[in-house]
């Protein structure tokens, strides 16, 4: 006969498995509706900012196809570590394979995770916190 | 107890799996815990937020956000900057308040003193139509408590 102990033991063992495999997938689950907010991203250059003041590297990037322009967040984390995510209005972070460095393949391969069959026409890294220096300044004056 | 005799007695290698999973569970789950500090906080934070406008309460909303914070809500073309403007900007629907749910979060995410948070939600006016959208929560952990510096505010696409 089998102690009490010893099904509470696998209960817990369970329920801790399943949550914590629901952590991990859920980074990469395709949740929502994907719809482009017409090339915006206002949390853009303050996320970064706020990134940036605690080490960790991030850049707003520009993905342009035929047919439309989209802004995204790129980062790095944790910081020194080769996990590129990237943040999107509706789709919020998705972990992606590429090299950080590398717009087009950034853009790339979360088209790809995205399931967005338009091809890039052309990628690159935007610097918003020169319009957000920009808005501190005037607001000073 | 010999592998051989392990794997004939059922009970004994249940029992050894149980205690593996349990192991393997803990240890997918210590690191998660430890990297995100204060990420139950967090995760209040947008429940509060729709509490805080659905109540009216906006002497705590206002505390809700950082004095410079920057909310945009593309639905309405809204665009507020500061504690003091957004809490106004709520203020401004009293007597017929909006109902806001949050329905859903989807990143919670805590690096060192900032935390993003994404979700959705759904607002029901006073005139009853409805707008479900997602938000987006930029926050910063000062003085023990998070505040959000930004929040976006996006319409969702019809289903």
């Amino acid at each position: 006969m089998r102690a009490p102990a010893h099904n509470l033991t696998a209960k817990a063992a369970t329920a801790l498995l399943a949550v914590s495999l629901l952590l991990h997938s859920g980074i990469n689950a395709a949740a929502e509706p994907f719809e482009f907010n017409a090339g915006q991203l206002p949390e853009a250059a303050g996320m970064i900012k706020a990134m940036q003041a605690v080490h960790v590297t991030a850049h707003q990037l520009v993905i342009e196809s035929k047919r439309w322009h989209h802004r995204v967040v790129v980062f790095v984390y944790p910081s020194k570590s080769k996990k590129v995510w990237v943040w999107d209005s509706v789709a919020k972070s998705r972990e992606v394979k590429a090299d950080a460095a590398n717009p087009v393949a950034v853009a790339t391969a979360w088209l790809r995770q995205m399931g967005i069959g338009d091809k890039v026409v052309n990628a690159s890294f935007d610097d918003p916190l020169a319009t957000l220096d920009h808005r501190e300044n005037s607001s000073q004056r | 107890m010999p592998i051989a005799v392990a794997v004939t007695q059922p009970g004994y290698f249940m029992t050894l799996m149980r205690q593996l999973l349990l192991a393997t569970s803990l240890a997918l789950l210590a690191p998660l815990a430890l990297a995100q500090p204060h990420k139950q906080e967090l995760d209040q934070l947008p429940g509060q937020w729709a509490a805080h406008v659905s109540n009216g309460d906006f002497g705590e909303l206002a505390n809700l956000y950082l004095s410079d914070a920057l909310l945009h809500q593309d639905f309405d073309q809204q665009e507020l900057h500061g504690s003091k403007q957004i809490a106004e900007f709520y203020a401004g629907y009293a007597g017929h308040l909006p109902k806001i749910v949050i329905t859903k979060i989807n990143e919670s995410r805590v690096m060192d003193a900032v935390g993003l948070l994404g979700g959705s939600f759904s607002i029901t006016y006073a005139d009853q139509h409805v707008v479900k959208g997602h938000f987006s929560l930029v926050c910063q952990w000062i003085d023990g408590k998070w505040q959000i510096e930004i929040q976006h505010n996006v319409r969702a696409k019809p289903e």
